[in-house]
């Protein structure tokens, strides 16, 4: 009897702790959309934000492209525009918060950043969203390599003026440029080779 | 009537974010926008229904030792399907509401009413008080959001309603804010309802249900609380 008193908890609990997984397996299975290789309507939207409306197709294979490295884990996605024949790079970089910006960066064909669209930010409201300012996301446009943040006015070519109160959120979209930048380089490369 | 009373009593008397003070993370996490405080409070209304049906259909069958971890795995349980759910068909919600929906599990209010109330009562009372429950912490949440959202952004539920020229104030929006704002909700809530704040002590604890008999011991020994 008191074998059974024992028992009963663990075995109550195991039960119901079944059959809360079984009800979320069938809850799993039903709702659960692969996003992975598709060109989902958020990514066209940025995408379209960025380099104007046009006919744009998901690049599946980053290894061909010579992007399968580690220091380009931050590229989920690349998006060719056939109408213009020019590449976009979707990048998850950090900003204050992990992972926090979400990016479609345009390249025009000599390798310059030539449009930008933010399609996630998880940046602190009020101040590391203001990343999200188009006069902001100017002035990266027609930006090349090794783009840093300055706190006055740029001097050189390769400096764009931070955000005030938001220097991470800054420092971390011209970490997503400058990625883009590297990769349609590399990517150049690979394409004229083969 | 008495199941009316126990559907009205969550909404302003008992109401469980602005006299129990339970729930308060989510309040001021999630409030920057009202539309934000609409999807977590009928996210959590659901989840309160559901686990108040459960536990009170398994109440004799549930052994006290493990009532908790059973509590805990069946609210868990939902708010996994709740967030399954809203990621398939209403993903902007899902995006904005982020972690603050998995923290559903642990939001006291859920585990409060299933101690408090669930566990001793018939189905139907447990389904009108977790309904209440819910639409009382929903309202709290689009109040505060409200206030949060047309202060913090000059918008109400993605609306711009301040004229071009005043500038919002981020403060709202930052966490700070939110402590103000709900710091005078409810003060405006219990001053409209004429509640006078009671003597500090067990009896007066809106929480003494969860803790039978030890106010009594309390009290005996002398203790205030």
């Amino acid at each position: 009897m008191s074998a059974l008193k024992k028992i009963k908890p663990v075995l109550v609990l195991s039960v119901i702790c079944t059959l809360i997984c079984a009800l979320l397996i069938v809850t799993y299975n039903l709702t659960y959309v692969d996003t992975s290789g598709v060109l989902t309507d958020d990514l066209r939207a940025g995408c379209v934000k960025a380099d104007g409306e046009g006919d744009y197709a998901l690049v599946t294979d980053k290894a061909a492209a010579g992007l399968d490295g580690d220091e380009y884990k931050d590229i989920v996605k690349i998006v060719k525009n056939n109408t213009k024949n020019t590449f976009l790079f979707e990048t998850v970089v950090d900003g204050y918060a992990a992972d926090g910006i979400d990016a479609v960066i345009a390249m025009s064909a000599d390798g310059k950043v030539s449009g930008i669209s933010i399609i996630a930010l998880g940046e602190t409201p009020g101040l590391g969203s203001k990343i999200n300012d188009d006069a902001f996301l100017g002035r990266f446009v027609g930006a090349g390599s090794d783009i840093t943040i300055v706190k006055t006015e740029p001097k050189n070519e390769n400096e764009v003026q931070g955000v005030t109160g938001s220097t991470l959120s800054s420092k971390g979209m011209a970490k997503a440029v400058n990625l883009a930048v590297k990769a349609y380089s590399v990517m150049n490369k690979e394409v004229q080779t083969a | 009537m008495s199941y009316l009373k126990e559907f009205t009593k969550g909404l302003i008397k008992e109401n469980p974010n602005m006299v129990m003070l339970l729930g308060m993370c989510p309040t001021l996490a999630i409030t920057t926008m009202a539309s934000n405080g609409v999807g977590m409070g009928l996210s959590t209304t659901f989840v309160l229904v559901c686990s108040n049906i459960v536990i009170s259909l398994l109440k004799k069958i549930i052994p006290d030792t493990v009532r908790l971890p059973a509590y805990i795995v069946i609210v868990a349980g939902f708010v996994t399907f709740v967030s399954l759910m809203l990621q398939a068909f209403l993903p902007d919600i899902y995006a904005s509401l982020g972690m603050y929906l998995s923290l559903i599990t642990v939001n006291c209010i859920i585990l409060g009413r299933a101690e408090m109330f669930a566990s001793k009562n018939k189905v139907i009372p447990s389904i009108l008080d977790g309904l209440g429950m819910g639409l009382g912490f929903t309202l709290t949440l689009v109040l505060v959001g409200s206030v949060r959202e047309i202060f913090g952004s000059g918008q109400w539920f993605g609306i711009t309603i301040m004229p071009e020229f005043l500038e919002p104030m981020t403060l709202f929006i930052l966490p700070a804010g939110g402590f103000f704002v709900l710091g005078v909700v409810i003060a405006t809530v219990n001053r409209i309802m004429k509640k006078k704040p009671g003597e500090i002590g067990c009896h007066n604890c809106p929480n003494k249900d969860g803790c039978p008999g030890a106010c009594e011991k309390a009290e005996n020994n002398g203790g205030e609380q």
